[in-house]
């Protein structure tokens, strides 16, 4: 994954699509598979050097930790569970394949570890604890009010796991639904059944909140 | 085109902010879809703008220390494990001695000198077993706190009380499980040169103390008791022989090589359990 800073200083007439406004926006290229530079890491990590493990681990700890926080509504779990990801990839880096995808492999063995914390609160009968959300201004915010946010925050959190854990990938991590179904250990029009479910049901409780009157009702054309 | 059709299109598309050709014509002409379209794309962005607070906690930092932390350097004496003789005073010298850092309980038992001086007091240890329990007092002092040795040092302290050698092997069989667990877990943070002291220290108490405890045993007491430790050896091996094909790099030799005590360790009291019977 590339991470990229574009910034819009104004927007040309004639193409004014409102989601496009100025200010900066962080474009995400998912090259698929590890770059040079994390490829050296991860061949390093194989053969036993920590360091370079490390060095993984500062590159996703935040991100992966930010995934787990949506699947689990629960700072803390969402803390364990990255730890518990790392130690895990790191017994088995031997056995991760050079030239696949890294990233996806490592999001896979949390999801597993979800999956299992999942069954042991099931098991307890412990519900997991929605974690307040922090609003993070920028152009999207700023296109949306406070309140419409929150009622994103909201919506978002109602979801069934399954559905969020995939959403968020597509649109936190940008994975193509080929990798979101490599993550989740689904096939991948399963991946894009579960995004199109996501946000299926984030409009039809958003929709009636933040169109105007009779844009939400449908009709042929 | 019918207006539903056309926002399935929108939500089964990768990116809604990108329309697809087919339902340009289709938005051009209704406002209502338009005004869906924008509430879909501003959705994606409102879910990124909304996630979870940026990670503030110690445990990536204390992960990152483990990590990228030099390996330890522990000297030990030459002879801290001979069997045939008393050992020399043992000498535990750990450099650098990089500062114990805040990782959490579990963890924190993995200290490397913790392991380091377990080995050598193992080595006394057994050493003592062999002289069927008498104490020879105090042998190492000022080490680390550590659960792990502190196991060792309680197995020590019940091979001197220890009355015959049924109480003694029963000793050496906690305290071989104890190696076990310790291995099992040490396997996935600290491969090399922890692991390999953990697995010499394991063949010492499991593949050769054992036995010489067991060969005091007249045959009634290795009928009452020697299936038991079998039972447990055997299952020793089969879950070492487990971990060994998931362990990390540095890890798998020791896992093998414990295997490989746990099979001796079991065929040697087996062979034992026949010459009685024999």
């Amino acid at each position: 994954m590339l991470d990229v800073v574009a910034t819009v200083s104004a927007v040309p007439s004639g193409l004014d699509p409102p989601q496009l406004r100025t200010g900066q926006y962080r474009v995400s290229i998912d090259v698929g598979h590890p770059t040079g530079d994390e490829a050296d890491l991860i061949r390093a990590a194989q053969a036993g050097d920590r360091p370079a493990f490390a060095q993984l681990i500062e590159r996703y700890w935040d991100r992966l930790y930010r995934w787990l926080c949506r699947l689990t509504r629960d700072a803390t779990s969402a803390e364990d569970l990255t730890q518990e990801t790392f130690l895990k990839a790191f017994a088995a880096v031997g056995r991760f394949q050079a030239g696949s995808n890294f990233r996806a492999w490592l999001f896979r063995i949390a999801q597993n570890n979800f999956v299992n914390l999942r069954r042991a609160m099931r098991h307890n009968r412990q519900p997991l604890v929605p974690e307040i959300v922090e609003e993070r201004r920028g152009p999207v915010a700023e296109a949306l009010s406070r309140e419409a946010l929150l009622l994103v925050a909201d919506a978002v959190a109602k979801l069934p796991s399954d559905f969020r854990g995939a959403l968020t990938l597509r649109v936190e991590e940008s994975m193509s639904f080929r990798d979101i179904a490599g993550v989740l250990g689904i096939t991948e029009e399963t991946a894009r059944w579960r995004v199109f479910k996501a946000r299926q049901k984030l409009m039809a409780v958003l929709a009636p909140e933040l169109l105007p009157a009779g844009s939400n009702e449908s009709k042929m054309s | 085109m019918n207006c539903d059709t056309a926002r399935n299109r929108m939500l089964a598309v990768t990116d809604p902010a990108a329309i697809p050709a087919a339902l340009v014509e289709h938005l051009e002409a209704c406002s209502g879809c338009q005004a869906w379209q924008q509430l879909l794309t501003r959705i994606d962005g409102a879910v990124v703008a909304t996630g979870p607070a940026a990670y503030a906690g110690k445990a990536k930092q204390a992960l990152l220390e483990k990590f990228a932390a030099p390996k330890l350097v522990v000297a030990k004496s030459g002879s801290g494990i001979k069997l045939n003789k008393p050992a020399p005073k043992a000498v535990v010298v750990v450099q650098p001695a990089a500062p114990r850092r805040p990782l959490g309980e579990s963890l924190a038992r993995f200290w490397p000198a913790g392991v380091a001086a377990a080995v050598i007091l193992t080595g006394v240890l057994i050493w003592s077993s062999l002289r069927n329990g008498k104490s020879d007092g105090p042998t190492v002092a000022a080490v680390p706190a550590d659960p792990f040795l502190d196991k060792v040092v309680t197995a020590k302290v019940n091979l001197d009380r220890a009355p015959d050698a049924t109480a003694r092997l029963n000793v050496l069989d906690v305290l071989g499980s104890d190696i076990h667990t310790e291995a099992r877990t040490l396997a996935q943070f600290t491969p090399g040169a922890e692991m390999e002291s953990l697995a010499a220290m394991y063949d010492k108490v499991v593949g050769e103390a054992m036995f010489e405890q067991a060969r005091g045993l007249n045959l009634e007491e290795k009928r009452a008791n020697l299936p038991k430790f079998i039972e447990h050896l055997s299952k020793a091996e089969q879950d070492a022989n487990k971990l060994a094909a998931d362990a990390p790099p540095g890890s798998v030799q020791p896992l093998k090589e414990m295997a490989r005590s746990a099979q001796k360790g079991r065929i040697a009291l087996a062979q034992l359990m026949q010459q009685g019977q024999g």
